[in-house]
């Protein structure tokens, strides 16, 4: 995706009415998000329930804090960033395993010859995410995975926009190097 | 600046999106409940803390206690070399009041630390304290004390409340109406002096609006009592959508 295309993209990015969250709201709509989240950063299956709880909790007592105007996922990244990294330092000696030990269970609709396919590569990109530093994994599966926006990203990480390019550039390069590297490359 | 991602890349990336992980069945439901369980156990706690039981609001400020502690030590000292029989000043006096504060206001577990003065200072100018003035502030003469075993156990019993709403919670989300009321119920029993009180009637709103009932009467008192209940949105929702009048 070239830099014009992102800011198309961030043209055509809906501004989001000015009124107030609540929880209920943001709640239903996120919490797929955020668990997803929690998974890719690096945060085990067993232990996803309570991380959710807390990024949750965290939201319920700040929820005044996200401005009408600004981006609830990214406010929820955030939180969800923290909570993994604190996550992460306590059980620093089992929590990296598990990303790459589970893989999304194929789903029970649909052809399930392609359900295997998108299983074995959501594995693929588990594995090439574990790869990177934590800077670059958060840019790289907030654009490529969530659609966010790059000024949403910005916003998520506090970053300034030259450096979320910088490290989506740098991602992406890792990406398709690692695509040549485990023979998933058809160029 | 961000190069762009080759076809195969873009492919790799679209069907790992398809297979987008959620989150396991029920995980939602039980997360919501716990949250919710906990701002309501968290706002019940606020309220009981009043300005007089939080120590921070009158706990002397460190440079204070500095400063009160180099005098105290500078006063006993001229005190043993000038007036070595003077009679000590017993303590009570200033321990009184905060008896009586004490079982006057919730108990709390900022009290059982919180002397009115600071100790170092009392303990400065008074080198050997008299045996009968600790006695006034002995644990077991203030509700406020509690001893480990019991702050403990009223942590069971909150777990317990909340691990009992979550149920409650889990049979609505279920759209199981009857038995959410069912476990509600069985519960007012054990948790008759229930800390989530507010939380319990909500959710026995929710799930007679579900069944149908008219509970206009109890839903105007509900609100009238909780304005600022976590669950006071959801069941005007719920019970406007179920035909309920709402006030």
């Amino acid at each position: 995706m070239s830099r014009s295309s992102l800011t198309s993209r961030i043209a055509d990015h809906p501004a989001a009415p000015p009124r107030a969250h609540t929880f209920e709201e943001l709640y239903d709509a996120h919490f797929d998000f955020v668990f997803r989240c929690l998974r890719r950063l690096g945060i085990a299956a067993a232990n996803a329930e309570d991380a959710c709880q807390e990024v949750f909790i965290v939201l319920h007592r700040r929820i005044a804090d996200i401005q009408p105007h600004a981006s609830a996922r990214a406010f929820l990244f955030g939180i969800a960033t923290r909570v993994a990294s604190d996550h992460r330092r306590k059980l620093a000696r089992t929590a990296t395993v598990a990303l790459q030990d589970e893989v999304p269970a194929p789903e029970s609709r649909g052809d399930p010859f392609v359900a295997t396919l998108n299983a074995q590569a959501a594995r693929q990109l588990d594995q090439f995410l574990a790869t990177l530093d934590a800077d670059q994994r958060a840019v790289f599966m907030l654009v490529e995975l969530e659609d966010f926006a790059v000024p949403e990203v910005c916003e998520a990480l506090g970053a300034k926009l030259n450096t979320v390019y910088s490290r989506l550039r740098l991602a992406r390069g890792r990406f398709e190097k690692f695509l040549r590297e485990e023979g998933l490359s058809h160029e | 600046m961000s190069s762009e991602l080759s076809p195969n890349a873009r492919q790799l990336l679209e069907r790992a999106k398809a297979a987008q992980m959620h989150a396991p069945k029920g995980m939602k439901v039980r997360v919501k409940s716990v949250v919710l369980a906990n701002a309501a156990a968290q706002s019940a706690a606020a309220q009981r803390q009043t300005p007089w039981t939080n120590a921070a609001h009158w706990l002397p400020k460190p440079w204070v206690s500095g400063v009160l502690i180099v005098l105290a030590g500078g006063l006993s000292m001229l005190g043993v070399r000038s007036e070595p029989r003077m009679p000590r000043a017993a303590p009570p006096a200033a321990i009184a009041p905060s008896t009586s504060a004490e079982s006057a206001a919730p108990p709390s577990a900022a009290e059982t630390s919180a002397p009115p003065l600071p100790p170092t200072a009392a303990k400065t100018a008074t080198p050997t304290p008299p045996p009968a003035a600790p006695a006034t502030v002995t644990p077991s003469a203030s509700p406020a004390a509690e001893s480990p075993r019991g702050r403990s156990k009223r942590g069971n019993d909150l777990r317990a409340e909340m691990a009992w709403l979550a149920r409650a919670e889990a049979d609505l989300r279920e759209g199981d109406a009857d038995s959410a009321l069912r476990e509600l119920r069985a519960g007012r029993v054990r948790f008759a002096h229930s800390q989530l009180q507010a939380e319990r009637q909500g959710l026995e709103l929710i799930a007679q609006c579900m069944l149908g009932r008219d509970v206009s009467a109890a839903l105007a008192k509900y609100i009238a009592n909780t304005p600022d209940g976590v669950l006071v949105p959801r069941v005007q929702h719920e019970c406007s959508v179920r035909g309920s009048r709402t006030p």
